[in-house]
């Protein structure tokens, strides 16, 4: 994984990936809410920061959908943006 | 057709076809078809046995959702108390429909309703969980969320219960038959506010999954809610002849606390 990501893009695929689940309201607004939480503000994410932005969401989405499903939204997050960053 | 679609559809023919059975006795029960065909002994056990079928698969997928949420997430206690909860009322539905069909006047109350407000008692647990862990999970989250509908509910459920509760209090029936008469409505609002309160913090979630399960299951807990109360009125007032309302009302609530289960179960599957 490269050293950083644009931050509204990681906004972008969070939202697109878990919106059938959680509705296209709670997924527009629940990549931006937890950078916020995160203190995460800047234009770009390090991969340190994805991590932790990414461990923020599944935490949020297994009290709605349960454990390992929050782990397979998560898991096809990080293929989304893995694919996207690959020349 | 996908699987989910192709269960939308048997529930939905399910519902119907008990709506289309029950409800005609309203208005043409003294027709032979009625006396002699689907008499009330038939009613009763097609009755009895969809019931119970859907609160069997309520309890048993409720129990196969709990695993998926691990030990030391918050929402596992609310799906365990559901499961607990369906289960106590699959119980009480097979301990009353036994009882009436084996007692030519079944007693009320009678264990089936102490293990009926068990039950309630259960779901409310587990409703009143679910608004809390969910309150404190929601991007919006705030107390000011959930307490202006939740207040909104308790005031109108208040005052409907108050006006359905004095004639039960004062009507000239055994105690044990006003206290089960008024213990049902009583705790039904509490299931109704508690569920009104879901409906507002599920509501920015619509369009998703999860709005999907919320809800149907908030659909069939009004159904419920809705059933009850009619039944303690209906049956204080001696006006046995609009049952046939009540069952489909049961019906419907139980066929849609399965479906709304059967939904969380799907999404494991995704």
């Amino acid at each position: 994984m490269s050293a950083a990501f644009n931050t509204q893009r990681v906004i972008e695929v969070i939202g697109r990936t878990i919106a059938p689940v959680v509705g296209d309201t709670v997924a527009a607004t629940t990549g931006l809410m937890h950078c916020r939480r995160l203190g995460i503000n800047d234009g770009t994410i390090s991969s340190a920061d994805l991590d932790r932005l990414l461990a923020s969401v599944e935490r949020w989405l297994t009290v709605f959908v349960g454990n390992q499903a929050a782990s397979k939204a998560v898991a096809k997050v990080r293929r989304a943006l893995l694919s996207e960053d690959a020349p | 057709m996908t699987h989910s679609r192709r269960l939308d559809a048997v529930f939905a023919a399910l519902m119907l076809a008990v709506a289309a059975l029950f409800l005609p006795r309203l208005f043409v029960g003294d027709s032979s078809f009625f006396r002699r065909t689907l008499d009330e002994r038939a009613v009763l056990v097609i009755g009895s046995l969809v019931k119970l079928a859907c609160l069997f698969v309520a309890a048993l997928w409720a129990g196969r959702i709990v695993p998926h949420f691990e030990p030391g997430n918050p929402a596992r206690p609310a799906w365990r108390l559901m499961q607990l909860g369906f289960g106590c009322y699959f119980v009480a539905q097979l301990t009353l429909s036994s009882l009436n069909l084996t007692l030519a006047k079944p007693p009320f109350p009678s264990p089936a309703d102490a293990l009926f407000l068990l039950a309630t008692g259960l779901l409310i647990a587990s409703l009143a969980l679910a608004v809390r862990v969910y309150v404190g999970e929601h991007p919006e989250g705030s107390p000011g969320l959930v307490l202006a509908p939740a207040c909104t509910a308790l005031v109108v459920l208040a005052a409907f219960d108050y006006w359905l509760l004095r004639p039960i209090v004062h009507a000239e029936a055994p105690t044990p038959e006003i206290v089960a008469n008024v213990a049902y409505p009583v705790f039904d609002s509490v299931l109704l506010v508690l569920a009104v309160t879901l409906l507002r913090i599920t509501l920015h979630f619509r369009g998703g999954h999860i709005w999907r399960v919320w809800l149907t299951l908030l659909a069939g807990f009004v159904f419920l809610c809705v059933g009850d109360i009619a039944f303690a009125f209906l049956s204080t007032m001696g006006m046995s002849h609009l049952d046939p309302i009540m069952d489909v009302m049961f019906v419907w609530s139980y066929a849609l606390l399965a479906r709304g289960i059967l939904y969380q179960h799907e999404l494991f599957a995704v």
